[in-house]
């Protein structure tokens, strides 16, 4: 055990020079032993003898302290921890049950075999999602959706929602991705609305006096909407061009929950009475140049470039017919690294026929969480939608991702009564967390110039 | 007052961050030369396999334990398994090996090497359980066992070179690590063994057919037909189950220090965080039971996501400079509207070099380094483990950096210029960082001094040493103090050049085989260097001693 004596002197620690030089050779005074090709490696020669072994203290005896250094008293820490002792016994109590848990998850892992596939290779015919969700004035709601693999290119989900007191809502998805540019999506729904129906039509003229306090107890205005549809799309990637045309029927069944107190007048909302269908064809054209410059944070997330979309549609039903159309631009500016970044937004929604000839419901809208946010879903309503928004966006992280925005928008009776005066103001932030799947979370509050403000917190996503 | 005064000042008055009281102080040591080695060698029982699952691991060091933590008062404690010179004995976790290993053995690795024998097929006997990476294990021509760990597809080079380098460089270090190489082999070298078999993690296990073989091939069998992997040697002995951060081993009569109070790991913060290897967990270490020995000897594994491998191949940039959880940077960001910059979005992700992760010297700090999970001895690590972990390190040198870059089998020489260089940047890095905060006095050795008489006390600065600071720009002060704390005298000395520094004209102490503490103060320009208190004594030959070093 020379080279270990050697090592230990007392306070002769050899320490080589940095740059390397002329420190090797004091070093290599006692070198490991260097075997020949094949053989062991120093692993045995570190091996201590017997003797030297039975000398030897254990691990904790190894300082050689004769006394130690006096410490602080330790009365206040005793009584801290006595005064702590309840609040760590709730504590623990509380981390059992998780912990138990957590336990039950590994054993469920282990139980599914040898990871065989390397990362990212993981394979697993089912996919579920939940969502959980509130926003103002609606309240509560949650879903679910189950997705199954059938196999190697065709795709089944069962999607279900209850909308608090406000309905419910049950899709089946049928999705084939063959190999080639082009998958075909085939889906069927059926809700049944409660929806709480602000606008009627125009800029809430009819809802003038009302109470819309997001939080306060809201116009009971309701209509039950039991509706039914169809959609069949082949969604066509041609680089960063996308074209989707769908062909949809659905059927609506409108009626006021009571018509006694329902407060809008029913001539006004075309649609409303009897059931109705209407059949659509549709096409969507989508260019995306936005670049992703920092692939890393936040994940994937574009930062600079145009998304520009521009759509067209026809729809028809027992007595009325109307061509829809609209389009919406996005340039992003990167202004740090892919993690900082303005984003203007504009957008424009129309119908050609006349409001008072085609159901209520095919007419733009603005309000909700997408457009217009600090106004209830279908806040405003009419022949024609603009709205435009600048937001400053910035990465929280690797999945997360802030923003402050300010919206304008509005609606208009026609292309050609466009009116400014008719443009509402939105402002808030909304903070999203982004998953690696659909199971996101967002938050989103935003005020308005008429004092309106709504809250919207969505935990997961179907 | 500078950053390092306030330092020197704060740990001497409070005993903040590891420090002891002001002054002499009480602590006295045993009059013997310093212990080189321990017994953690008694004879034991076989040990049951202990290991949580990671998701109960998880929750217990992330969750359970900061939660518990945060509810109980207490004292911060210096690391329990050094010896009087403040320095790691040989012991069943640990061996001083650095200071004599040559750089031709760092390149050759420890034991046997990791290379399976080529005269004959490798007979796959089974899939490798757990981790990320695909693998197999298999038996060679000589009947040794191996596990095959193949690259992440897309990042050929990257886990297989990373692991190897890491893998020589903690060796040489001084911890046990199993014996790995690279290896490349036409693929068609795994056959399946008559006695294969496919077991889970629960260990439910049925014969391996070879459509099981052939789906497992098919995830990494280049179109080339030749395979390029990471092969690890079997550890000898029974597994035990990985160390868990905490505590001590239940039924090891060895285990005598929590691990927490280790600083054979408190020390590994900066040897880890200098080669990044971020995915530190009980799960990547190994306790192996000697059966012939009857004793445990514990390992350290799967360095396969250091050198910022795992950053790249998981696209987790921020690796290294945040927990996973990030909630304080979090926070930082929405609180600031994004105007603070994580340092991790100034890691430009520049290298595109074959198997090179995200890997540099201009983001790493080594006081804010983070693994990826919580590991309770880097909690409980203070500066004087990192001042251990950065003197051995400054014994390995470039040339040794080289040769453990060199076993991992960069197919591109400029990986192998890169990685080096870089390793050789953070390595000053840290230990510049590590050497500012303790005084880094090493080789003590003192002269003279007959009984009644006056010595000199000589040692290396080795911030001069090693050209952290320029020769002649430091005064050094000593007083001298017997071992009741009765003050004896002074002696001051400013050398002009070199980093040897000899203090002359000490009294020594008059009882107790003379024993004297001398106080080494320092003072770099306008910083004060935290003082270190040297212990002497007369040993059995006559001769004044080291004994003991206090650093404060």
């Amino acid at each position: 055990m020379a080279a270990r004596s050697a090592a230990a002197q007392a306070g002769a620690f050899p320490v080589s020079d940095t740059e390397g030089a002329g420190s090797s050779e004091r070093r290599s005074a006692n070198p490991v032993p260097d075997p020949g090709e094949g053989e062991s490696n120093s692993a045995d020669g570190e091996q201590p003898d017997a003797a030297e072994l039975a000398a030897a203290p254990p691990a904790d005896r190894a300082s050689g302290h004769l006394r130690e250094h006096a410490t602080s008293s330790s009365a206040l820490r005793s009584i801290g921890n006595a005064l702590l002792w309840a609040p760590r016994a709730i504590v623990a109590l509380g981390l059992w049950g998780p912990d138990l848990l957590a336990a039950r998850v590994d054993s469920y892992l282990d139980s599914r075999g040898p990871n065989v596939y390397g990362r990212g290779n993981r394979r697993s015919g089912w996919t579920v999602a939940a969502m959980l969700a509130w926003e103002s004035p609606f309240g509560p709601s949650a879903g679910a959706r189950v997705g199954r693999s059938l196999g190697s290119w065709m795709q089944a989900d069962v999607t279900a929602v209850a909308f608090g007191r406000y309905g419910y809502t049950g899709r089946l998805g049928l999705a084939a991705l063959p190999d080639g540019p082009a998958r075909f999506e085939l889906d069927g729904e059926y809700a049944h609305d409660r929806e709480l129906v602000f606008a009627g039509i125009g800029d809430h003229a009819l809802a003038e006096g009302m109470d819309l306090d997001p939080f306060g107890p809201g116009p009971e205005s309701i209509l039950e909407d039991r509706a039914a549809s169809a959609e069949l799309g082949a969604p066509v990637e041609l680089g960063r061009l996308r074209l989707h045309p769908t062909a949809r029927v659905e059927r609506h069944d409108l009626t006021p929950e009571d018509p006694a107190a329902f407060a809008y007048d029913p001539a006004a909302l075309p649609g409303l009475g009897d059931a109705f269908a209407i059949a659509t064809g549709r096409l969507d054209a989508i260019y995306d140049a936005r670049v992703v410059p920092y692939p890393w944070i936040p994940r994937l997330a574009p930062a600079s470039g145009w998304r520009v979309r521009a759509w067209g549609a026809y729809s028809g039903g027992d007595g009325f017919a109307t061509a829809r159309y609209g389009g919406s631009a996005e340039r992003l500016f990167d202004l740090f690294r892919g993690t900082r970044v303005i984003a203007l937004r504009a957008r424009l929604d129309a119908v050609t026929a006349d409001r008072r000839e085609v159901p209520f419901v095919l007419l733009p809208a603005l309000g909700g969480p997408d457009h217009l946010r600090a106004f209830s879903r279908g806040r405003f309503r009419d022949e024609v939608a603009t709205s435009g928004e600048v937001a400053y966006e910035w990465a929280v992280g690797m999945n997360a991702r802030a923003s402050l925005f300010v919206e304008v928008g509005g609606v208009h009776a026609g292309m050609d009564e466009l009116d400014a005066g008719q443009l509402h103001l939105s402002s808030g932030a909304a903070f999203r967390l982004a998953g690696d799947d659909a199971n996101d979370a967002s938050a989103v509050v935003a005020g308005s110039d008429t004092g309106e403000w709504s809250f919207t917190l969505v935990l997961g996503g179907v | 007052m500078t950053g390092r005064a306030l330092l020197a000042a704060t740990a001497a008055l409070a005993g903040c961050g590891g420090g002891g009281p002001h002054g002499v102080g009480q602590l006295r040591f045993v009059n013997r030369p310093p212990v080189t080695l321990v017994n953690d060698r008694r004879p034991m029982k076989p040990p049951r396999f202990a290991q949580p699952g990671l998701v109960e691991y998880y929750f217990q060091t992330s969750v359970a334990a900061p939660a518990m933590n945060a509810l109980t008062l207490r004292r911060h404690l210096r690391a329990r398994d050094v010896n009087s010179l403040d320095q790691v004995p040989d012991s069943t976790w640990f061996v001083n090996r650095a200071g004599r290993i040559t750089p031709d053995q760092v390149r050759r690795g420890p034991g046997r090497g990791g290379r399976p024998d080529r005269s004959g097929p490798w007979r796959v006997d089974g899939i490798k359980i757990g981790g990320a990476a695909v693998g197999v294990t298999i038996k060679d021509a000589r009947g040794d066992r191996f596990i095959i760990k193949f690259d992440e597809r897309g990042f050929p080079e990257s886990e297989s070179s990373a692991d190897v380098i890491v893998q020589r460089l903690t060796w040489a270090f001084g911890y046990n690590v199993p014996e790995n190489d690279v290896v490349d082999f036409p693929c068609d070298t795994l056959v399946l063994a008559d006695d294969a078999k496919y077991e889970d993690q629960a260990g439910h296990e049925r014969p391996m057919t070879q459509a099981d073989l052939d789906r497992f091939t098919a995830l990494v069998r280049p179109a080339s037909g030749h395979c390029r992997a990471l092969a690890s040697r079997f550890i000898d002995g029974v597994p035990a189950g990985g160390m868990m951060p905490t505590g001590t081993r239940p039924g090891d009569p060895n285990d005598t220090v929590p691990h927490e109070n280790r600083r054979v790991l408190r020390g590994q913060r900066l040897l880890f965080s200098w080669v990044d290897h971020t995915d530190v967990k009980a799960h990547n270490t190994f306790s192996a039971y000697d059966e012939e020995r009857k004793h445990l000897v514990h390992y350290f594994l799967d360095f396969g996501g250091s050198l910022g491998v795992l950053a790249r191949v998981d696209e987790l940039v921020y690796m290294g400079h945040r927990t996973a959880w990030g909630i304080s940077a979090g926070f930082k960001s929405l609180a600031t509207l994004g105007l603070w910059v994580p340092p991790w979005e100034r890691r430009l992700p520049v290298s595109t070099l074959r198997g090179v992760g995200f890997f540099d010297g201009e983001t790493y700090q080594p006081g804010r380094w983070t693994p990826h999970y919580r590991w309770a001895p880097f909690d409980a690590a203070d500066r004087f483990d990192d001042y251990w972990a950065a003197v051995i390190l400054l014994q390995l040198t470039p040339a040794h950096v080289r040769a453990a870059v060199e076993a991992g089998r960069y197919s591109d020489p400029r990986a192998t210029d890169y990685v080096t260089r870089v390793l050789l940047e953070r390595r000053a890095i840290a230990a510049r960082w590590a050497l500012s905060r303790v005084a880094p006095f090493e080789e003590f050795a003192a002269s003279g001094g007959a009984p009644g008489g006056r010595f000199a006390l000589c040692f290396d600065d080795l911030w001069v040493r090693h050209r952290f600071g320029r020769a002649g720009a430091t005064r050094y002060r000593a007083g001298a103090f017997d071992f009741d704390g009765r003050w004896l005298g002074r002696a001051a000395a400013a050398p002009r050049s070199g980093s040897r520094v000899c203090l002359r004209d000490l009294p020594t102490g008059a009882t107790r085989d003379d024993y004297s503490i001398v106080e080494i103060a320092a003072d770099r320009g306008d910083e004060e260097v935290p003082p270190v208190y040297v212990h002497l004594a007369r040993d059995r030959a006559g001769q004044l001693a080291v004994i003991g070093i206090d650093r404060r």
